[in-house]
């Protein structure tokens, strides 16, 4: 027979049991992302489209820059050779370029056969014979100049130097210093490849078993070299945006793993002093584990997926959630059931905690997919934690719990609230200068740089601009979009374009341009060319006019005639049929089908005049395309996520200030509470700024924590004022101030990593947590 | 047109230069017979001249011309790495040498730089005619299998490259002088075209 309170224990118990157990199981299928795309617009603007799909799947993301160094010469290029050959036969690399001739050797195929659809050279009369006189002169003239001698192969099947005209364009990239047959730096010190992989940037799953292999390839290549070449000091350096995520996801990795395991002893240490008992130092964490548990399962299940972000932030729940266990216990008397505590502070928590939601609700709103999951994950976290400290908590606490040591943690703040009236004033007027700092600060309070929010270090990013520069790839800023209906339109639109864009080509405001038509032009430009070109005997017929007083043989271009004709009858050139050479990818990666639609990417090199490049790009009549400028993108990008932030946040605190007063029926009351929490959040912003200069969006999230954390204290003071002589009220002091230890040690450990999202919302927290604390208990006072 | 024309013709020359001929690893040297005035004799010889000034004048047999065509200018050696030949007619042009780095200079105004290193049959070709005039015997041999024949006032010196990808191009380079001066380099290719360099002194 079993009575109804335990049965009711007992049911407890099971839910929750049960809901820990299905959020373990969600966890487990749970793929975790450290891209950070995920903090970038869901429904942006086309320009800001595309610069996401860039950065996400686009040939940058995708590229990884390698230098081979630490040995002669001679050896650097034999293992650049191996590696290189051996990563061409992996299936997950789609380019691999080393500069060795093997590279080259398809790609001069293709384009070889099909110079005459390919060639922008070949328009009407281009092979009438004064043309065609034109081109044998300069024959002539090249076969007697110095380096004639290899001219020769060529001339008798391409007069008109079609080929030069599309190699010229093919390698129109600064390409590096060529040593041994492969490509170095221009010291010499160094070997370069460049790799790129077939996945997608943002699968970085994928993008770290490509470096694995690269590795692998290296390593091989070192051990298989003969001993003679000392191989054995070689090194590989790798950089580029994969290695950048993938080294990015390790080190928050490690950071959220050392620093919530730093934090959670810590935060033990302080509760197993002050509860002397390993049972209630287990059951103080119980909340937040389940909160986190449940939190992650909830993202997970509403997203698909779990930013490594967002986990990165549960760290901070500790910091939060700890505190509701903490209020319960410390404020249990010895030998009272913790029942009769309960009720007590029971309300006080949960409107702290709607505070708290309230706060983070507005992030759930958010077109950023990171700040939604940080929100839910949040809200999900404090909701659940604070239902296992009200139910589940108080059937497992051992009977007789009583936590007398604890107590000498309200000394200090015990002597605060007695102090004397004008500690409010220098709170008051602390606040006020903060303030005026605030409001005097000059130029930006936001970090405008996307760059700052990036874990990786700064010399890492340094070496990448310089094997960039040194590999003549450098990062694209300016690009031209248009999208079409299909690809040949597309095609269409990208050669009217290339077109357009040739007076700026020749007055030196852009040095190049590299175009999908240019590699595969559309059929109708095909079938042109293929039309451009004479039959067989007005052909020899015009070849013969033009031959007339020049030193060749009558037959020296009969290779010439015959290919001729062969291309006027050449099947057309396809995407398929690119496949096997580095143009697939080129194309590919230029031509991208977005749904039913079709885009094509023109990037442009070295843009010297940009006025001039605008006036022309606006004067396109039809298919005007998208002017794009990755800087400046980049910088809207971060400026939109800024705007909505500090929307969002506003509207947090305005949800904040309406719950207070509906709550506390008060405005007297309501300014109590909020008056501490705002002179807090207004002395750690003016601390930060004065200190680092700049605010980052993650300092931002970290006010936001202090104005949920700090809500709580405040309305503690306001609602159980202490008297000093009263045993309750003494109990509460200590709550709060063993609440707040926990607070600042979780964020302050945080503020010591080198992620900068971990470091700044740590390092505000902290500060705030632990102003709000201080300020609650001077301001809050009934003096 | 036709500047632009000429201007992606040389990237070409460059590019094929690369494409065609790139690879090869250069073998080292192992001594040459010697008998009596052997390649170090010569050599020595050579060092003995700091600089040069000569005419040459060029002929070239190309198949599929009826006609050599045939080019004059002036060459200048400064030991020890300086060489360039300067075309007068018919189309000046001027091709300079100074250690690793070959500048071509056209009378449009296009110059075209590239570094021996980064194209070691340019440099093969370049050496066959700067390390004999410098006496380097040892870059000499790197690049070719010399032959000396004949006495020290008329000696014919044979090179056969070493590097297979040369070979494809490249047949022989016959080198003709008199003492520590040269008055003739023929340079026959795989493919039966020749040069035929003839040099005089500069009146």
């Amino acid at each position: 027979m079993v009575h109804a309170p335990q049965l009711r224990r007992r049911l407890i118990i099971a839910i929750w049991a049960l809901g820990l157990l299905i959020g373990c199981a969600v966890i487990m299928r749970t793929s975790f992302s450290t891209d950070m795309s995920a903090f970038l617009p869901r429904t942006p603007q086309p320009e800001q489209q595309i610069l996401v799909d860039q950065l996400r799947e686009g040939v940058v993301s995708r590229l990884i820059l390698l230098a081979i160094e630490g040995a002669q010469a001679e050896t650097l290029a034999a293992l650049s050779k191996e590696t290189a050959n051996a990563l061409r036969d992996d299936p997950a690399f789609g380019i691999v370029s080393n500069g060795d001739e093997a590279m080259f050797a398809k790609d001069r195929d293709l384009l070889w056969r099909n110079r005459y659809l390919l060639s922008p050279g070949v328009t009407p009369g281009h092979l009438a014979p004064d043309a065609l006189r034109i081109a044998l002169e300069e024959d002539v003239r090249l076969l007697g100049s110095d380096l004639g001698m290899l001219m020769k192969r060529s001339i008798p099947a391409d007069p008109t130097g079609e080929m030069a005209r599309l190699i010229g364009t093919f390698s129109a990239q600064a390409h590096p210093l060529i040593r041994d047959g492969v490509w170095f730096s221009p010291d010499g010190v160094r070997a370069l490849l460049m790799v790129q992989t077939v996945a997608a940037g943002y699968d970085i799953d994928a993008q770290e078993t490509a470096l694995r292999r690269i590795e692998a390839a290296f390593d091989a290549a070192r051990k298989r070299a003969p001993a003679d070449l000392q191989a054995g000091t070689a090194r590989l350096i790798e950089t580029g945006p994969p290695v950048f995520a993938v080294r990015t996801r390790a080190i928050m990795k490690a950071d959220v793993e050392r620093f919530s395991l730093i934090a959670t002893l810590l935060v033990a240490a302080i509760l197993m002093f002050a509860y002397r008992s390993v049972r209630v130092l287990t059951l103080a964490l119980l909340p937040v584990l389940s909160g986190i548990i449940v939190g992650i399962a909830a993202v997970s299940l509403a997203f698909g997926f779990v930013h490594g972000i967002t986990l990165g932030f549960g760290v901070t729940l500790i910091g939060e959630a700890v505190d509701y266990a903490i209020y319960l216990f410390t404020q249990t008397a010895p030998g009272a059931p913790p029942s009769a505590t309960l009720p007590r502070i029971w309300p006080t928590l949960r409107l702290g905690m709607l505070t708290s939601v309230c706060g983070f609700s507005a992030m759930l709103l958010s077109g950023f997919t990171g700040f939604a999951q940080l929100g839910l994950f949040t809200i999900t976290g404090l909701i659940v934690a604070l239902a296992v400290t009200r139910w589940v908590l108080p059937t497992l606490l051992p009977s007789g719990f009583g936590t007398a040591s604890s107590m000498i943690f309200a000394a200090p703040l015990l002597a605060l609230i007695r102090a004397d009236a004008t500690l409010r004033w220098v709170v008051l007027g602390l606040s006020l200068i903060a303030a005026i700092l605030l409001a005097l600060h000059r130029g930006p309070y936001w970090d405008h740089e996307l760059a700052s929010m990036s874990p990786v270090p700064v010399a890492d990013k340094a070496l990448d601009e310089q094997l960039r520069r040194e590999l003549g790839a450098p990062d694209v800023r300016y690009i031209l979009v248009v999208r079409a209906p299909d690809r040949e339109q597309a095609l269409a639109a990208s050669e009217r374009i290339v077109a357009g864009l040739q007076p700026l080509l020749a007055s030196g405001a852009i040095v190049g341009i590299e175009a999908p038509s240019t590699w595969l032009p559309s059929l109708a430009q095909q079938r042109a060319r293929q039309a451009a070109l004479p039959d067989a005997s007005t052909l020899s017929a015009s070849l013969a006019e033009a031959l007339e007083n020049t030193p060749f043989r009558p037959d020296a271009f009969s290779p010439f005639l015959s290919e001729v004709e062969a291309a006027r009858r050449r099947p057309l050139l396809t995407r398929e049929a690119l496949n096997g050479t580095s143009l697939a990818l080129r194309v590919d990666s230029l031509l991208i089908q977005h749904g039913y639609r079709w885009a094509a990417m023109i990037p442009l090199r070295g843009v010297s005049d940009v006025p001039a490049l605008a006036k022309v790009v606006s004067s396109f009549d039809e298919d005007r395309p998208v002017f794009l400028d990755f800087k400046a993108e980049s910088d809207r990008l971060l400026d939109s996520y800024l705007q909505e932030a500090l929307t969002l946040s506003g509207t947090g605190s305005l949800v904040i200030v309406v719950l207070l007063s509906v709550s506390l029926r008060s405005p007297r009351r309501t300014v109590a509470v909020l008056l501490p929490l705002s002179a807090a959040v207004l002395c750690t912003a003016a601390l930060l700024l004065t200190v680092t200069g700049r605010l980052s969006i993650f300092n931002l999230f970290g006010l936001l924590l202090v104005a949920a954390v700090g809500s709580n204290y405040c309305l503690f003071f306001e609602r159980h004022f202490p008297s000093a002589h009263d045993l309750a009220g003494r109990r509460m002091i200590a709550s709060l101030v063993l609440a707040d230890l926990c607070t600042v040690i979780g964020f302050g450990i945080l503020s010591f990593s080198g992620i900068p999202v971990l470091h700044g919302i740590g390092l505000t927290v902290a500060v705030g947590a632990c102003l709000s604390l201080l300020f609650a208990a001077v301001l809050s006072g009934r003096k | 047109m036709t500047a632009e024309r000429r201007h992606n013709r040389h990237r070409l020359l460059m590019l094929l230069l690369a494409l065609v001929l790139l690879g090869a690893a250069p073998a080292y040297a192992e001594a040459p017979a010697t008998i009596g005035w052997a390649l170090p004799q010569l050599m020595s010889r050579m060092r003995e001249v700091r600089s040069a000034t000569a005419r040459f004048t060029e002929k070239k047999f190309v198949r599929i011309l009826k006609q050599p065509l045939v080019s004059s200018g002036r060459l200048i050696f400064v030991a020890p790495d300086r060489l360039q030949k300067e075309t007068l007619t018919p189309v000046p042009s001027r091709l300079t040498v100074k250690g690793d780095r070959l500048t071509l200079e056209q009378p449009n105004g296009v110059k075209h730089d590239l570094t021996l290193s980064e194209y070691p049959e340019i440099g093969a070709l370049v050496e066959s005619v700067r390390a004999t005039l410098a006496g380097d015997d040892a870059t000499l041999t790197r690049f070719y299998k010399p032959t000396l024949t004949g006495s020290a006032n008329d000696w014919s010196l044979r090179l056969e490259p070493r590097a297979e990808r040369l070979q494809n191009v490249l047949s022989v380079i016959r080198i003709l002088g008199n003492g520590n001066k040269i008055h003739a380099i023929d340079t026959v290719e795989r493919e039966g075209d020749r040069t035929e360099m003839t040099i005089a002194p500069d009146p």
